[in-house]
């Protein structure tokens, strides 16, 4: 991974640079944000010519580090206007950094009404026309680049929302079956992508050389000793891949912070129905998968394959997010009808959280009753799907929604819809939700680790205390760990086990010929977080932009009857270090 | 058991636990009778359930350690280490 290709719409030019010395040992999410800081003009409008999508492998994608396949995906975000780093498994990821290429940047606008493909091969680069694929959802999409590129390659795509420039659209990574189910889903990333007229990018690494390593044998070692203790955790060796993400359905459920009917309640009556247990049942039962991996060399393998009641292909997961926010967040208690959502927002390409948060304040305003699991299929299908002037307002996320619709419970920070976890009654991950600079966003500092799963310590949910310094710590290290192409879930067996731990690091300095240490992964953690505030406070962020909304802090959930008390004063300790 | 001494709670085992009462998913908490005093160990131990293998309860949505001395209606919720959810 040594060079960065940049793409320039406006002239349809592609370059190709050496990367340059000020971005040596970032990748991932640290050089998309790097990028994104140093070069898009903070105030620009995020759809316009000025801002760059950029896209980039972790340190450790290509290699055979177990779980390294993730790619990060970085713009200034339409929908929350600040710095904006998506991340998604897939086959992509390790293509990107087999065919050498540190980062894509993709600037400029191609002209009006023209649409493009960038092919990337081993030996060319290439700009195509690809005015085919107007308005063609992500399945079909695919199914038509691989009559031409074939089973093999890796596309990253759009499906119509983006296209249509909407707020909460996600940009498609192919998975390991050549189906668009991984997605850069948050922050509107697929309407950057639109914005700029490209529809797809299509990699094939084809004869590319593997991965340049300079320490073969203390690699290969650090790689075994790092997917041994994957193994050997119980969550990522056995929670993980019997039940996938949604087991956590039952244990938020229980824990009382399982935010239901658009935040009112902490517990829905019908968790059980859509539980991870019941999930695996149905999977099994129609003949799924309900172990498998999203992307090459996961050891972990939390994805599973959905089929219909007819036993035949629906979708992925669904994940355990997506599951709360178009099942128990809408009312809804239909795993069937959870999954044809999840297969409709991979096709037309939006973000699951997203539009169950929107779905959820559309019933709170009464267009559609909590619960109406046909009402919000149509609603997608035949409204954001088709672009109505409705399905523009819903395309546009939450806030937008609210807005629209007159709601005042609008679970939102920094525009961006809050995900699955409630945090009056899990207030760690409150804090991260106010204090990511991604919005409300769970993966920037999973803090339900200690406030809830018991892993990496324990911090009571309840209490305001302590939950700043878990949610400082989780959020540094997941920049840390957003920079290396780990999946975040690796974090399960590297809070608890030290040697997965020093495993992260040394399969680093293995491959680059590096001698850090821990203390460098935490300032590695730090100085991605310090651009990207910098950014946002360009943009115009405030220490304000840093709250929640006030229903949180006024609003009882039952069944603790707890209110979101971390003072204003110590969610603003949360960045000093 | 006579009345006095003893209390009845309602119990939830989740994902692989339920094993352990010969079931691969609970829909409905069932009921189970203890000596007054009975703490959540010692539930364990009458469900057969290994100690170890529990790595989280809840009683009435509250977590509670397993020296908890349960109390009679006491709702409780046993699972053993899972995660997810941060992807
Ligand atoms: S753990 Fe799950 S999300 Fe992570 S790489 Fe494996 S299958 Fe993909």
């Amino acid at each position: 991974m040594n060079k960065i290709v940049r793409v320039d719409m406006s002239s349809q030019k592609i370059s190709e640079l050496p990367i340059p010395a000020q971005y040596s040992g970032l990748a991932g999410r640290g050089l998309t944000s790097a990028i994104v800081n140093d070069e898009v003009p903070p105030l620009c409008h995020a759809l316009s010519a000025q801002n760059k999508l950029v896209i980039a492998p972790g340190l450790l994608s290509g290699t055979i580090a177990p779980c390294s396949g993730r790619l990060s995906v970085g713009a200034k975000s339409p929908l929350t206007g600040g710095i904006k780093e998506s991340n998604a498994g897939g086959t992509a990821s390790q293509k990107l950094a087999k065919l050498g290429i540190a980062a894509l940047v993709v600037e400029g606008q191609a002209p009006r009404g023209t649409l493009w493909k960038l092919v990337i091969t081993r030996n060319k680069l290439e700009l195509l026309p690809a005015k085919d694929l107007t308005g063609a959802n992500n399945y079909k999409v695919i199914e038509k680049l691989t009559k031409t590129y074939g089973e093999k390659a890796s596309y990253i795509t759009i499906g119509s929302a983006g296209e249509r420039l909407m707020s909460a659209a996600s940009v498609a990574v192919t998975d390991l079956e050549n189906r668009p189910t991984r997605h850069a889903g948050r922050g509107g990333l697929g309407a950057v992508m639109g914005s700029k007229g490209l529809k797809a990018i299509v990699l094939d690494d084809n004869g590319a050389p593997p991965i340049t390593i300079k320490d073969q044998g203390a690699f290969k070692a650090a790689a075994k000793k790092f997917a041994m203790a994957l193994k050997e955790h119980a969550v990522t060796g056995k929670g993980l891949p019997t039940y996938g993400t949604n087991i956590l359905t039952n244990i938020i459920n229980e824990a009382g912070g399982f935010p239901t009917r658009n935040f009112s309640t902490g517990q829905f009556e019908d968790a059980d129905k859509v539980s991870g247990e019941m999930q695996r049942e149905t999977i099994l039962k129609r003949g799924g998968v309900a172990t498998h991996p999203c992307s090459h060399g996961c050891v972990i393998q939390c994805s599973r394959v959905y089929m219909d009641k007819n036993k035949k292909y629906l979708t992925k997961g669904p994940e355990y997010e997506t599951v709360w926010a178009n099942g128990p967040n809408c009312g809804i208690n239909d795993l069937d009808v959870i999954a044809k959502l999840d297969r409709l927002y991979d096709d037309i390409g939006l973000d699951t959280i997203e539009m169950g948060a929107t779905l959820a304040v559309l019933m709170e305003a009464g267009y559609i009753q909590f619960g109406d699991g046909a009402g919000a299929i149509g609603l997608i299908k035949e409204e954001v799907g088709k672009a109505t002037p409705l399905g523009r307002v819903l395309g546009s996320g939450a806030a937008v929604t609210g807005q629209a619709f007159g709601v005042c419970r609008v679970p939102v920070v920094k525009r961006q819809a809050l995900p699955a976890y409630d945090p009056r009654s899990i207030k760690g991950i409150g804090v991260t939700f106010a204090t990511s600079p991604m919005g409300a966003d769970h993966t920037a500092g999973y803090s339900i680790t200690a406030n809830v799963l018991n892993v990496g310590g324990r911090v009571d949910p309840l209490k305001p205390e302590g939950q700043v310094e878990l949610s400082r710590n989780l959020q540094i290290a997941t920049a840390a760990i957003d920079s290396t192409g780990l999946c975040l879930f690796v974090a399960f067996a590297v809070l608890d086990i030290p040697a997965a731990f020093e495993a992260v690091y040394e399969m680093i300095n293995a491959q680059y010929g590096l001698v850090l240490g821990p203390d460098d992964v935490a300032a590695l953690g730090k100085s991605v977080l310090k651009c990207e505030r910098e950014f946002n406070k360009k943009a115009g962020f405030t220490a304000e932009d840093d709250r929640l909304p006030m229903f949180f802090e006024t609003e009882k959930l039952p069944p603790h009857n707890a209110v979101f008390d971390v003072s204003h004063e110590a969610l603003d300790s949360v960045h000093n270090y | 058991m006579s009345k006095e001494v003893s209390i009845k709670i309602y119990v939830k085992l989740y994902a692989t636990l339920t094993k352990y009462i010969g079931r691969s998913i609970m829909h409905e908490p069932m009921e189970v009778e203890l000596v007054k005093g009975a703490t959540l160990t010692a539930l364990y131990h009458r469900l057969g359930i290994p100690g170890d293998e529990v790595k989280t309860a809840f009683v009435n949505s509250k977590m509670q350690s397993d020296d908890y001395v349960l109390c009679d209606g006491d709702h409780v919720g046993v699972f053993p280490p899972v995660g997810g959810g941060c992807s």
